[in-house]
């Protein structure tokens, strides 16, 4: 594992993390427009199926977002009629392992450990565990960071999951 | 005497729950219908292999040295280990990882550590990966058959052959190519469920609900792409539409709605683009025809969706009464323009992640199916019967339910042991 290079200011080895952290935190309260905002209008979310795929316009992807579809998705789970959001979900998300990659651009690399919980009357409670590494790539902005890209790598990409409504 | 499982219209709960009725279907539905493993393409020199599933049966589907697809249950002859442990790949042949027993890409044993201690000649147990029953082709799309008689596959495929015939054709050099890795999604429910709700078109217009309202409420629609503007429509207009289309089934399960993706405006912008590579190779009168022809999704019962337009294949495999994974293989049509691809890839991406806010809502649905069947309860697939012909109980309008009654009636022979 690299460390962070030496050449990384402070300020930025700082100021990243504390940003992962904030976006997770938004994702984990349900504030999606707020979440959303983070990203560039140029933005793409990107999940693939094969973390190796060599083209992503020719390969599987559980996620393959541009900035609209970004939109159409978190504003859909905010329609009453959103059924598998019923009840809402928590969560709790765990970023760790914060790397710097690039200065620039900023693209840095992180863990993230996602633990899902939905109450069912009905039914068994769900427990949904999500892991992953993340990419970030980020733009530095009068108000802080944008989130040009994220790329999510889920450990299981490859095999068959149930339901995930909410993005990582 | 129990009351049958269905009585034409009625489908008690216990199909969906109780594991006798899983064993029977293990045995007497997938190990006899004719059952979806993949296509040649996926298999194009010998050696090369994919692994599927008859059933919960583990197979592998391996090009032999003469060109033959061959499907051999993989499980060592000897104690019972899989053979083959890759998902795909090429080899010469295949090790067991227990006691090292070596077999031919056509599964009989090459040779085994130890002979003089096994004393092979006199061995009771037959020493080989045991074949299927019956393997064959259609359109290079591959079948198996663990049951040695019955309807050849162009019988048992009958009018869905459509499906396939057009999944080709539309390739402007007759051939394709799969993507690498698929699209997988797990539902903690009944793999009937799967087969009820594609071909039901009223559904997507409350259960995906607020993907529609999402999609006219979103800023930038303009640039969304294909699929997720057709999933924002106003689901009115998707109604009216949809009353016009038929559903044909016939009489092992299978079912389609020719003229639904027209409907539905899951036409895309790349049409003509498709147009005119095809056309350069077939001629326009015959390129028109081909792309004309909408089957939009074939169900074929029990093992298998076509999606002919959209380039792409969903298998279903059963795991356990209330466990079902579903595989969803995208292929690259050879000669097609890059937009053609990009259009069907978004398609796919859109519709068949567990990710999708589309998908997400059915899986949820099918768990709210699923979690509560203890009691006295039978599901009703009552609709589109009384608006029908008397002649018509293997057709309805495009809203019916005539194709799930259809399978349950194909379901009751089989598990009555016999064919449709």
């Amino acid at each position: 594992m690299r460390p962070v290079r030496s050449s990384t200011t402070g300020e930025l080895a700082e100021a990243v993390p504390t940003f992962l952290f904030h976006e997770a935190n938004l994702l984990d309260e349900r504030r999606y427009a707020d979440w959303l905002a983070l990203f560039s209008s140029d933005a793409h979310y990107w999940m693939p199926c094969d973390k190796d795929a060599p083209d992503r316009a020719f390969s599987s992807s559980l996620i393959d977002d541009n900035r609209a579809a970004l939109s159409l998705r978190v504003l859909r789970l905010q329609q009453p009629n959103a059924h598998a959001m019923q009840p809402l979900p928590h969560s709790c998300r765990l970023i760790s392992n914060v790397t710097i990659e690039s200065e620039t651009p900023l693209l840095v690399r992180s863990k993230l450990i996602v633990h899902e919980f939905q109450r069912r009357e009905y039914a068994r409670d769900d427990h949904r565990v999500f892991a992953a590494t993340v990419h970030h790539k980020l733009r530095i902005h009068s108000s802080g960071f944008q989130i040009e890209s994220k790329r999510v790598d889920l450990i299981d990409a490859g095999g068959a999951r149930t339901l995930m409504p909410v993005p990582l | 005497m129990t009351a049958p499982l269905f009585d034409g219209t009625l489908l008690q709960h216990r199909a969906y729950t109780d594991p006798s009725v899983f064993e029977k279907e293990m045995e007497l539905l997938f190990g006899k219908a004719w059952i979806y493993l993949g296509h040649d393409c996926q298999i194009p020199e010998p050696g090369d292999y994919f692994l599927g599933h008859v059933g919960r049966t583990s197979v592998i589907v391996v090009r032999d040295h003469d060109l033959q697809p061959r499907v051999l249950e993989n499980r060592c002859a000897h104690r019972g280990p899989a053979v083959c442990l890759d998902g795909r790949g090429r080899t010469k042949m295949f090790t067991c990882p227990y006691h090292g027993w070596t077999y031919n890409l056509d599964g009989r044993l090459r040779s085994l550590p130890l002979p003089e201690d096994y004393n092979i000649s006199a061995m009771k147990r037959d020493k080989k990966l045991k074949p299927a029953a019956r393997v064959d082709r259609y359109r290079g799309f591959i079948f198996a058959s663990f049951c040695e008689d019955g309807p050849d596959l162009r019988e048992f495929l009958g009018s869905s052959r459509a499906a396939f015939d057009n999944f080709m054709d539309r390739a402007p050099d007759k051939s394709m190519e799969p993507l690498s890795v698929p699209l997988r999604h797990k539902l903690r429910a009944n793999w009937k469920l799967v087969f009820e709700n594609l071909n039901d078109t009223i559904h997507p217009l409350f259960a995906h609900g607020s993907v529609s309202s999402a999609g006219r409420a979103s800023e930038r629609r303009e640039e969304l792409g294909s699929t997720a503007q057709m999933l924002s429509q106003n689901p009115g207009r998707l109604l009216q539409g949809i009353r016009g289309v038929r559903t044909v089934t016939n009489k092992f399960g299978h079912s389609f709605q020719p003229g639904l993706a027209a409907f539905i405006g899951a036409e895309r912008e790349s049409r003509e683009d498709h147009f005119a590579a095809l056309a350069a190779t077939k001629g326009e009168h015959e390129a028109e025809q081909i792309l004309a022809t909408d089957l939009y999704v074939s169900l074929v019962y029990p093992s298998v969706l076509v999606k002919p337009g959209s380039q792409s294949i969903r298998i279903i495999r059963p795991i356990a009464v209330d466990e079902t994974e579903v595989t969803t293989l995208f292929f690259r049509l050879h000669g097609a323009p890059d937009s053609v691809t990009r259009a069907a890839q978004d398609y796919h991406n859109s519709l068949g992640s567990p990710a999708s806010p589309v998908l997400s809502d059915d899986l949820f649905i099918y768990e709210l199916i699923q979690a509560d069947f203890a009691r006295d309860y039978a599901m009703s697939f009552e609709r589109g019967l009384l608006v029908e012909s008397d002649s018509a109980d293997d057709e309805g309008n495009g809203t019916s339910e005539v194709y799930i009654r259809q399978q349950y009636r194909a379901w009751s022979k089989y598990l009555a042991g016999s064919w449709p």
